[in-house]
């Protein structure tokens, strides 16, 4: 029985106290950020902010509309960050996925093969320095979870736009709120993350459709066509063999073999 | 705007391309013509194999705990390209090692006394010298899996300039290859290879012009190649992959990356050494000065391409 986090973000006010819940539990420190014209701070998930609420301004029938999205780890079933793990550290337990911090090289593959962008190295802000360390991630606070209570950032949220609980239940929850909205004439309402990359542990209410949210329609497992590339670099390689190299040398050989070798 | 991987890891898909392009053209040539140029895997590898180890290095440097490297060497995980490229950076390196100490000692004369220690040496591996024939084709088959790998690296990921695109490690295989090529014509015209086939007890002859002309023949076919592969790569980001992948295509042509793409890959990376190339060709005898001219810059080229595909691949 795998338990997920329920974020309805029809009910987000942006008031980002789950931002804040998550660096306290936590204990991530505050980034140095710059006004850039926009209440959105900080600008990125980093490695040590797990979860923002990223802000999208959509003009429809002359009216400004404000989407609201939750930014983090999504827990997903086919992690790509897994995936490309060379040394195994990031792995699933349960529905987690979770980064082994004592065997995490840093070699920040996982971040470059995250759809989501949701896993980064501790780097920039730590102190003020600018080392590369190990990924960090959210963590669905496993050590609240565990113990029966939910992660912060639910357990903070004033809109009750966050709801945490076994998967399926969030589920039916997510598709009723979604008919409820659709009824209300939201028409591209859809619950997001109940099928994408084997299914995530996050489930989005959206009142519009995820592109307008920033959320990739179709995520991609980072390793699902590995082979083939592969097979492309190695077939490259056949055919340079056969043009130039076959084609221009293969003349003297046949000479070697008229004159006898030497 | 935060760069996980920066110019270390530029560097680092550079020089275990030319190593191990340079060890492909090599043994190709030398396997063709049945053998005639036994030198050509000879200076290949021994330059190749510390341009190899200079590059895990560098991956060591880049890593965010480098006492930890080790852990890499626990797994052996067919799916995370990294994890291979690991083993095969490992093998690779180890085997070239192995291949110059046979080398070195089939340089002996079996009753040849040198240094008595050194020559007690070689007499010691010298009846494992002839093992060297089957190593090569080893080397070979990593050295093809070595340059695909540093392709593989990035389209295994989700960024939009790599993420998926099956023409990447196809445009860094043709890279490899090229700027392999371009380092064994520096190396063999500088008198370097001479030196290096030598060492391993050959006359040090240089190549007969004849060779040399096909050498020419094949840079210029290596560098047309890689064009193709490389106006195919962006044809796609452009045209069949998603929107993001477009707006990756527009960093390398018109955004930050767009000095390096023009100036960096395409003009000193292909179209001046492709014009050179041609050039010094027509008269059918190779032009030394152009020859040297354009390999290097066929090198350089190499360096710029990581540059814009590595550090452009962040930017989107």
């Amino acid at each position: 029985m795998a338990n997920a986090m329920l974020i309805d973000e029809s009910r987000c006010m942006g008031c980002r106290g789950c931002q804040v819940a998550c660096k306290q539990w936590n204990d991530n420190p505050a980034e140095d950020t710059l006004n850039w014209g926009t209440y959105e701070n900080p600008p990125e998930l980093s490695g040590i902010t797990w979860t923002r609420i990223k802000f999208t301004e959509k003009v429809e029938d002359d009216q400004v509309r404000w989407l609201f999205l939750k930014q983090g780890c999504m827990h997903c079933t086919q992690a790509s960050c897994e995936a490309v793990c060379p040394t195994g550290a990031v792995r699933h337990q349960g529905q987690y996925v979770l980064v082994d911090q004592e065997w995490c090289i840093g070699c920040g593959y996982c971040v470059a093969a995250c759809p989501f962008d949701a896993i980064h190295s501790v780097s920039e802000a730590r102190d003020g320095g600018e080392e590369k360390a190990t990924a960090e991630k959210c963590t669905f606070c496993i050590d609240r979870t565990t113990n029966g209570l939910p992660p912060a950032c639910v357990k903070t949220c004033p809109a009750g736009a966050l709801q945490w609980g076994d998967r399926n239940e969030m589920i039916a929850k997510g598709n009723e709120r979604v008919a409820g909205l659709q009824a209300g004439g939201r028409a591209r309402a859809n619950l997001y993350g109940e099928h994408e990359l084997g299914g995530l542990h996050r489930l989005y209410v959206l009142a519009d459709e995820p592109s307008a949210y920033g959320l990739p329609p179709a995520p991609r497992y980072a390793t699902s066509t590995v082979g083939a590339q592969w097979l492309s670099g190695i077939l490259t390689a056949g055919v340079l063999a056969a043009v130039p190299f076959w084609v221009l040398f293969k003349r003297q050989r046949a000479q070697e073999s008229r004159e006898g070798g030497d | 705007m935060v760069l996980t991987w920066k110019w270390e890891l530029v560097i680092y898909l550079w020089i275990a391309g030319i190593a191990g392009g340079a060890y492909f053209s090599a043994f190709m040539i030398n396997t063709i013509t049945r053998g005639r140029y036994p030198q050509l895997p000879k200076v290949a590898t021994f330059v190749g194999v510390p341009l190899v180890l200079l590059g895990s290095l560098l991956l060591v440097v880049d890593l965010g705990e480098q006492l930890r490297a080790w852990h890499l060497f626990t797994r052996f995980r067919l799916g995370s390209p990294m994890s291979m490229g690991s083993w095969i950076l490992l093998l690779y390196a180890l085997l070239g090692l192995v291949m110059i100490a046979l080398w070195w000692a089939r340089s002996f004369e079996p009753g040849e006394i040198r240094l008595t220690v050194i020559s007690g040496l070689a007499s010691v591996i010298r009846p494992a010298a002839a093992a060297v024939r089957v190593l090569a084709w080893i080397e070979l088959v990593l050295a093809v899996l070595l340059v695909t790998y540093t392709g593989v690296l990035l389209s295994a990921t989700n960024q939009p300039l790599w993420g998926g695109i099956l023409l990447l490690p196809a445009l860094f295989v043709a890279s490899a290859v090229s700027t392999g090529m371009a380092l064994l014509v520096l190396l063999l015209r500088t008198g370097f290879g001479s030196l290096v086939d030598m060492l391993f007890g050959g006359e040090g002859e240089s190549l007969p012009s004849e060779t040399l002309h096909s050498v020419g023949v094949s840079s210029l076919i290596l560098g047309l190649v890689e064009l193709v592969v490389l106006i195919g790569y962006l044809l796609w980001l452009a045209f069949f992959s998603t929107a993001a992948g477009a707006s990756a295509v527009a960093v390398l042509l018109t955004g930050s990356m767009s000095l390096i793409f023009w100036g960096g890959v395409v003009l000193v990376g292909l179209l001046i050494p492709l014009i050179l190339e041609f050039a010094s060709l027509k008269g059918r005898e190779a032009v030394v000065g152009s020859m040297l001219a354009s390999a290097s810059l066929v090198l350089l080229g190499g360096l710029f391409l990581r540059a814009a595909v590595l550090l452009g691949g962040q930017m989107v």
